[in-house]
């Protein structure tokens, strides 16, 4: 793909492969862990507040809950420490609620984590905007952990896109969020056509018809001698 | 607009961006589904000691890899698996993941056929064919010349073809 010195993949039109087995590269799914082992793996990561908060993400409602149960505990059990020694008594501490610690670090603008590529439900978590408690140097810290520091290269591009490809089967919904997030993050990408065939292709998968049409009609503008567009149109075809 | 050398990237965006493939390669590299989790938490735990290592000359999926791979080879080698290790095999195991049926049975018999290739060939099968790398990231990742990671790909190839046409992969 990114490479023109490789060989053709055996999912690819082209590979001398038999049909059979060409067909298994190109629709077995990936196999992917549910959500919530993720989130189960996320939580035992080193460094995650027991709120399970990521470090610089944003609240969700119910780490949001949480943190304000365990602000309030500190709150009256300080209250009552002042009340108590203002009194001249020996002050009682009561017990610290069991995830009162660690307020969790909080950025001051809900931050949106990206899709990640293999993500099967693109939409965003759920966040609320929470004036941050954190020092100004946590903030920006928060704010440089929203992605790996990284710079695109062009066999994660190309990746992205057979992330993309061989979704289409299996979940066209999924196809075109990647499609669109690969036309976001590689606007000027090498593998522009390529992209766009996979979008007109989930949009058909999708029943989405007249926009598929209207997307090939563009294609075909925009690339008039693709190598592609027998492909483009035969997808119009079926 | 210079730039200071960048900040190694942070664990948690790391696996935000990243587990559900180090979870993928390492099921392809023949941990089972009942310990793959652990497994993957291994591989990050591994990962955050060298991230403030990466100097970002590969990308982190390879960087990731190389460390998924040298896991799963002490899984592997450890006594635990030696004692249960039955039937396992790349690809089976418990249920999952996110599959209906009919996409299980595919993955299932694409599993099949890679269960014939010995490790070495099965990896740059995965890592190309299915997970995307290119030839020389394969080799970099696998730690072998190019040229033997071609001709791992090219016998492995022909082992598949055969498989495919003598219909190993179903039943």
């Amino acid at each position: 793909m990114a490479d023109p010195d490789d060989p053709i993949r055996l999912c690819d039109p082209g590979s001398q492969a038999p049909s059979e087995l060409s067909a298994l590269f190109r629709e077995a799914p990936l196999e992917l862990p549910s959500e919530a082992r993720l989130e189960a793996m996320r939580l035992r990561l080193p460094g995650t507040p027991l709120g399970g908060v990521e470090p610089g993400a944003s609240l969700t409602r119910s780490a949001l809950a949480k943190a304000v149960v365990g602000v309030v505990a500190l709150g009256i059990a300080g209250a009552t420490a002042i009340w108590v020694a203002q009194r001249g008594e020996k002050p009682v501490v009561a017990p610290a609620p069991a995830r009162s610690a660690s307020m969790p670090e909080t950025s001051s603008e809900p931050t949106r984590p990206p899709a990640p590529l293999e993500s099967e439900a693109p939409a965003p978590l759920e966040s609320v905007p929470v004036p941050s408690a954190a020092p100004p140097r946590t903030q920006e810290k928060a704010g440089a952990n929203r992605r790996p520091d990284v710079a695109p290269k062009r066999a994660d591009e190309a990746l992205l896109l057979e992330r993309a490809r061989r979704a289409l089967s299996s979940d066209p919904a999924l196809s075109l969020a990647l499609v669109r997030r690969h036309r976001s993050e590689f606007p000027n990408g090498v593998l522009r056509q390529e992209r766009d065939v996979i979008g007109i292709e989930a949009l058909r998968r999708l029943g989405r018809s007249d926009e598929a049409r209207s997307k090939a009609d563009e294609f075909q503008r925009d690339f008039p001698n693709s190598p592609h567009g027998r492909a483009v149109e035969r997808g119009q075809s079926k | 607009m210079s730039q200071p050398a960048q900040a190694p990237p942070e664990l948690h965006a790391v696996f935000r961006d990243h587990a559900r493939y180090v979870w993928r390669c390492l099921r392809h590299l023949g941990v089972p589904d009942a310990d793959a989790d652990d497994v993957c938490q291994e591989v990050f735990i591994t990962a955050q000691r060298k991230l403030s290592g990466f100097e970002g000359r590969s990308s982190l999926r390879t960087w990731l890899y190389g460390i998924a791979l040298r896991v799963a080879s002490d899984y592997r080698r450890s006594a635990y698996v030696r004692r249960e290790r039955a039937t396992a095999e790349p690809g089976e195991g418990q249920e999952p993941s996110t599959d209906g049926e009919p996409q299980a049975e595919v993955r299932q018999q694409l599993a099949k056929l890679l269960s014939r290739l010995d490790a070495d060939r099965r990896e740059v099968v995965v890592l190309y064919e299915i997970e995307g790398f290119t030839m020389k990231e394969v080799a970099e990742v696998v730690g072998c010349p190019l040229q033997t990671a071609y001709s791992r790909l090219y016998s492995a190839r022909e082992q598949l073809f055969e498989a495919a046409k003598a219909g190993k992969h179903r039943g």
